[in-house]
């Protein structure tokens, strides 16, 4: 079975802006993947070209073994794309809204799509637009779902969120795809949300991909080292990133295996690192290290 | 797809429906009040031209109670400007504002399908709007102002009226899908209707065929037939037929001291000629018009396929 989601060398250029460049990546099936990454490191071009909404101006995409620009019709009738801002017709109704996603999909699920909104307690009869943000996010969401695809492919969907609806979205969304099995890609710059709900991690910065693997092996991997001060070079090659303070060093470095916290004999303090840490750490990087790793 | 772009545009097309029904009616109510003024103040029982002080007071009256309507060719031009601008101008332009387009595209069906679904269904009820307006308005308009020829109701007659409205359609798509802005699409879509209707009907309109020409003045006048479309009088050459110069005219008419106006200006070698279409060329300058504005509709609608196509 061909990878979910997959680019070579995948280059999306505006003009002289270069949104994604010669990207690499491989989403593994069955995953919950988060893409995190600051504004305009390609999050969004990358997921709008994975719908065809965009066309590669070099390299390949992927999706499901089909590409979303010459195969449109085939990938999104596998793939649920959500918006930033949870786009739906202010007029319509929450069942025309459904009516919509029956009309215009071939595998729609139209007793999954009632149940939900049912369980979330949101009326059919209701207009979008008297909709609270969360709702409307959870109609959105619905609409996805109910396609029944194998890919989900959600754009900073909670983003303009507040904290309540924010937990509430995620919740639905992994009960969800807990049942179905679907691979899941989550944009988002909250990395928050990224370890409450995801596996897998990808980090995009300057339209390249920085990082990617597991959660639980980065995490296991990357370790915090704070010790007095020590200027100059660390010599150690594992250093992903190496910060003074007044007083101290702090050392975020690459490990074999999890290391349990602990103080080494030169007296520094050695924990694992936190995901957050580990995210910042490699976006602070500099692009010319991951020249110099290549 | 069907469904979607009438539930999303329902509102419009139906108010052009009605707006549509309204026209008509309005056509009709207007053409039975002037039957009746006209039977009222006897009107039918004067001679065409007024001889008897009595009916030219019978005019007066008529022309008095019958003034109001003079409004009614208005609600006719704006019809289409309306569609134009309110119905046309945002129904792309909305989608891209708001970003149901991405909604929208990234479904189970290809944006040939919507674009294409999109335009026949508001193009095919605007056919059906300009159906009702224009199977009564260019009779009814005729009528009410006791045409001799068919000429004056030109802008209300069926080829164009269809024309037009399909126009006001393809038009709003385009300017829609260039602009991606409500308020910027419908402010396009007016401006380039209005000009462009107007472009046609003053400029290449009278130009559509080569006028005839007839002897304006004189002891030879060949009078213009009273059902044709009088473009008016020019002064040519009487040798080689070329337009003689304003200039020229006017140092002429100063020059005039009295006399026969006309034998002076055939010492002068200048002839007056009136140009007209004669009325059986109606028709065909109905189909020249409407095939210029359907035309430039296929070109546009062509446009907004291509430009929704291709991916930014």
């Amino acid at each position: 079975m061909s990878a979910p989601l997959e680019t070579s060398a995948l280059t999306k250029r505006y003009g002289k802006v270069v949104a994604l460049d010669r990207c690499d990546l491989a989403i593994p099936s069955g995953r919950v993947v988060g893409l995190v990454g600051p504004n305009g490191a390609g999050k969004t071009t990358l997921m709008h070209l994975a719908v065809g909404l965009l066309e590669p101006t070099n390299g390949t995409i992927r999706v499901g073994g089909a590409s979303p620009t010459q195969d449109t019709a085939r990938v999104l009738s596998h793939v649920g794309f959500l918006g930033q801002d949870h786009p739906l017709y202010g007029s319509f109704s929450v069942a025309e809204m459904l009516e919509f996603g029956r009309r215009l999909n071939t595998r729609w699920d139209q007793s999954l799509a009632t149940a939900r909104l049912a369980k979330i307690g949101i009326p059919l009869e209701r207009k979008v637009l008297t909709l609270s943000g969360g709702q409307r996010a959870q109609v959105a969401l619905t609409l996805v779902l109910g396609k029944r695809p194998d890919l989900l492919l959600l754009d900073e969907p909670v983003s303009n969120l507040d904290p309540l609806a924010r937990r509430e979205f995620l919740q639905e969304l992994m009960s969800a795809v807990a049942q179905d099995g679907a691979t899941v890609v989550l944009s988002s710059h909250v990395i928050e949300d990224v370890e409450r709900v995801c596996d897998h991690l990808v980090i995009l910065a300057e339209g390249k991909v920085r990082l990617a693997g597991d959660i639980e092996d980065l995490i296991g991997g990357h370790a915090l080292v704070v010790g007095p001060r020590r200027d100059g070079a660390t010599a150690d090659a594992s250093a992903i990133e190496v910060t003074h303070a007044d007083r101290q060093t702090t050392a975020l470095i690459r490990t074999a295996r999890r290391e349990e916290p602990h103080v080494c004999g030169d007296g520094s303090y050695v924990r694992p690192a936190t995901l957050e840490e580990i995210v910042l750490a490699y976006l602070r990087r500099g692009a010319e290290h991951v020249k110099e790793a290549a | 797809m069907v469904w979607l772009t009438y539930r999303q545009h329902r509102i419009e097309l139906e108010t052009m429906l009605i707006g549509a029904l309204a026209v008509a009616l309005a056509c009709v109510g207007a053409a039975l009040y002037v039957a009746s003024v006209r039977t009222q103040v006897g009107l039918d029982a004067c001679p065409a031209v007024f001889g008897t002080p009595d009916c030219v007071a019978r005019f007066d009256e008529y022309l008095r109670l019958t003034g109001q309507l003079r409004g009614m060719p208005l609600a006719l031009y704006l019809y289409p400007v309306v569609v134009a601008a309110f119905l046309a101008g945002p129904m792309f332009a909305r989608d891209f504002e708001r970003g149901t387009h991405r909604l929208v595209w990234t479904q189970g069906i290809t944006r040939l399908r919507w674009v294409v679904v999109k335009i026949a269904i508001v193009s095919g009820i605007a056919v059906i709007a300009a159906i009702i307006v224009a199977s009564v308005s260019g009779l009814t308009y005729d009528f009410m102002l006791g045409s001799t020829g068919p000429w004056p109701s030109f802008d209300f007659e069926a080829p164009v009226v269809l024309a037009y409205l399909v126009f006001a359609v393809a038009l709003g798509a385009a300017s829609g899908v260039l602009l991606r802005r409500t308020v910027r699409s419908m402010l396009a879509s007016l401006v380039f209707f209005v000009g462009f209707r107007v472009l046609v009907e003053w400029k290449l309109r009278p130009n559509f065929l080569p006028p005839l020409t007839s002897r304006a003045g004189g002891p030879d006048v060949v009078p213009v037939p009273p059902d044709a479309w009088h473009l008016g009088v020019r002064y040519l050459y009487s040798s080689s037929g070329a337009d003689f110069p304003q200039e020229q005219f006017d140092t002429l008419m100063r020059n005039f001291r009295g006399g026969d106006l006309y034998s002076y200006f055939g010492s002068h070698d200048v002839i007056a000629m009136s140009f007209y279409h004669p009325a059986d060329r109606y028709w065909v300058m109905q189909s020249i018009e409407a095939a210029i504005f359907l035309g430039l509709s296929l070109v546009l609608m062509l446009l907004t396929l291509w430009l929704v196509q291709r991916r930014a």
